[in-house]
């Protein structure tokens, strides 16, 4: 999961990481002008995405008076299909030079890339491949091992050794307390006095690691609106993403790669799913409430016409899904849609009897292709 | 031992965490396809027994009992690490980790640990491997399996299921069905497969069903490339309609940008040569016109 620049921040901060001052404000969040830190600022729109600068995401502001003016644009911006919840309003940094520092965790070799270059900024990669430096190395994930091999090539870089140094040492510390994948520090401002301060800090850490990282739960406990899709899977143990807020078909479906082929073959014949959904029917436990709550969104999306359930059971009997899924469409509080459902495993036979004797609008089908047409023919003859 | 001398009817399987309820389960389904298990693991459950297999409490007593060469962990996936490093130290050549949510630190640690022990290691997060009708390690339906020429790699294991399915449909059948997982870090990568299924005489096509984020695709192309592999290769990518930055299901499908995008990997692969379809109809219709031809 990409955190948001500001999280990042703050976050780094508590590892000693120079970062300057700056606060979050959410979408029309009234502030007082003593919380703001020194001006003039940067105001940051914050989403979790690259290429803000390039959107427009990023602007400077010399006076209090054109703050807000400011951040109702930023705000109104969507920036990689991502909607700006917030900004983050920070001091801008008089600096000397911009250099780039990252750490990765290369997935072939198991092993912590580092890379150290001292162009910065967002023309960082045009920079690279125009002959700027690079420097790599590869390390165990170890805090030792990271700072012997980052400390050659971070002393390339124009600066105060000794805050580089210790720059060094503390993103070694974060990446590795925090389980990060990757720790990106673009642009590493060098000030005039040779100090350091952290421009921009991309974290992305892995959502596998979070019940181990407290911190992070609660951060996303705390922002639901910044996360949601994490939130959601913090409280509701599985994954659901709108992906679509126009879409027509909603998806009640099992399998991330499955469910991600169906949004694509749907697509594919021209029609849009609503969301992607991997609902783990492992996880359902003799109990609705995950079907019911699924059921509710989809019910609530403004287009969604129709629900197409897909489930391919490995073991999961797929009579008490059935049973299951008539419990969950009866406490429905949303008017329910036609329901068309694709069932293959265990028990799929009796599955389909206890569907079709069911008071709700249902059609089963053994194939998921025959059960894609039917979700198509319905569209079309509801849109007439 | 490489994967074709392990992957055997007669190869010594152990289960670690077999007294729990799923892997009771999927044990029972794993030996009714012949799968050669011997011993149970589960801390603090020796001298116990599921359904006539002997339980110990650590991999050493276990290998030391039955000679177990490939291990599977049905184990909760904070406790995957610990457990992994455990059956490697015995002594195991294979170690399969079904588990889901495995965090990626400790994959990364395992999978260090698996190379220098010499050890193969699929998963985590992977329905498993197996040769239909000779060994199963893991718990793909039986109504997707059916021995056969095509060699199957796959990172999704439902979507896996469907095309599999759809091959039985299609009167065809797997030589070889290996999961790799989801996750960004793993034991084994599609690409390192290429030589197993090259060697393996019943694998007449391969099958990459691949998806969105990270290099595996990208990898996969330049090793058919590098290796200049001689059998057809066909693949399916899923996510073509995800939204950038968003993390659908899997760890491993994430895209920032351009790197491990749809369009990135499909460039790669039919650059490689590889015949690569949108949807599961025209993979295997591609697969039975390939094979018509041969």
């Amino acid at each position: 999961m990409l955190l948001l620049e500001h999280d990042a921040k703050t976050l780094l901060g508590h590892y000693g990481l120079p970062v300057p001052s700056g606060i979050y404000l959410k979408a029309g969040q009234n502030y007082s002008k003593r919380t703001l830190p020194p001006g003039p600022w940067m105001v940051k729109a914050q989403t979790a995405t690259g290429g803000r600068g390039n959107a427009g995401g990023i602007r400077t502001c010399e006076q209090t008076e054109t703050l807000d003016p400011v951040r109702r644009d930023l705000e109104g911006l969507t920036i990689g299909n991502l909607p700006v919840h917030g900004c983050r309003v920070e001091s801008r940094v008089e600096f000397e030079h911009e250099g780039y520092v990252s750490l990765s965790l290369n997935t072939v070799t198991g092993l912590v890339d580092i890379l150290v270059s001292p162009v910065g900024g967002v023309q960082i990669e045009s920079a690279v491949a125009d002959g700027a430096p690079l420097h790599r190395a590869s390390a165990l994930p170890e805090r030792a091992a990271i700072i012997a091999a980052g400390t050659p090539l971070i002393d390339t870089l124009e600066g105060d050794p000794q805050a580089l140094h210790k720059v060094l040492e503390d993103l070694a510390a974060a990446f590795l307390d925090l389980e990060a994948i990757l720790l990106e520090i673009n642009p590493l401002f060098i000030l005039p006095d040779g100090g350091c301060l952290l421009g921009d800090a991309k974290l992305v850490l892995d959502g596998n690691a979070f019940s181990r990282q407290p911190q992070i739960e609660s951060l996303i406990e705390d922002r639901s609106v910044d996360y949601p899709e994490a939130h959601l899977k913090q409280h509701h143990g599985f994954d659901f993403i709108v992906t679509d807020p126009n879409g027509a078909v909603g998806l009640l479906t099992t399998g991330a790669g499955l469910s991600m082929m169906l949004c694509d073959e749907l697509k594919t014949r021209g029609l849009q799913p609503y969301n992607f959904c991997d609902i783990r029917t492992g996880g359902l436990r003799d109990d609705p409430q995950r079907l019911v709550d699924v059921l509710n969104w989809l019910c609530c999306g403004s287009h969604t016409r129709v629900i197409l359930v897909n489930i391919f059971a490995g073991i999961t009997d797929l009579a008490v899904f059935a049973a299951l899924l008539v419990r969950a469409l009866d406490e429905l509080s949303a008017p329910v849609l036609p329901v068309i459902a694709r069932l293959t495993g265990p028990n799929a036979a009796r599955a389909t009897r206890i569907l079709d004797s069911s008071q709700f609008d249902i059609t089963v089908y053994p194939d998921l292709g025959p059960a894609l047409d039917a979700v198509d023919q319905l569209l079309a003859t509801s849109s007439l | 031992m490489n994967l074709s001398e392990l992957l055997c009817a007669d190869t010594p399987v152990m289960v670690q965490g077999a007294t729990g309820h799923a892997a009771r389960r999927h044990m029972a389904l794993m030996r009714r396809h012949g799968t050669n298990i011997v011993a149970g693991v589960s801390p603090g459950r020796a001298g116990e027994a599921v359904d006539g297999i002997d339980i110990h409490s650590t991999c050493a007593a276990a290998r030391a009992a039955s000679a177990a060469v490939i291990a599977i962990q049905f184990v909760p996936a904070r406790q995957v690490a610990e457990a992994a490093r455990e059956a490697l130290e015995s002594g195991i050549k294979l170690l399969v980790t079904v588990t889901e949510g495995v965090p990626v630190h400790d994959s990364a640690r395992i999978m260090r640990f698996a190379r220098e022990r010499g050890a193969i290691w699929i998963g985590p997060s992977t329905p498993g491997v197996t040769i239909p009708g000779v060994i199963k390690l893991g718990f793909m339906p039986d109504v997707s399996l059916n021995p056969g020429p095509i060699g199957v790699m796959s990172k999704s294991g439902t979507l896996a299921y469907e095309v599999c399915h759809r091959l039985v449909r299609a009167g065809l059948g797997q030589s070889t069905w290996i999961g790799v997982g989801g996750d960004p870090v793993k034991g084994t990568r599609f690409s390192e497969l290429l030589d197993y299924f090259g060697a393996d005489p019943r694998t007449k096509s391969v099958v990459a069903i691949g998806e969105i984020g990270g290099m595996e695709e990208e990898e996969l192309a330049q090793a058919i490339e590098d290796k200049r592999f001689g059998k057809p290769c066909h693949c399916l990518v899923a996510g073509a309609s995800a939204p950038a930055g968003k993390t659908l299901g899997h760890a491993g499908a994430l895209v920032h940008g351009h790197h491990g995008s749809f369009d990135a990997k499909v460039d790669a692969l039919s650059q490689a040569g590889v015949s690569v379809q949108h949807t599961v109809d025209e993979l295997i219709a591609d697969i039975q016109t390939s094979l018509a031809t041969a």
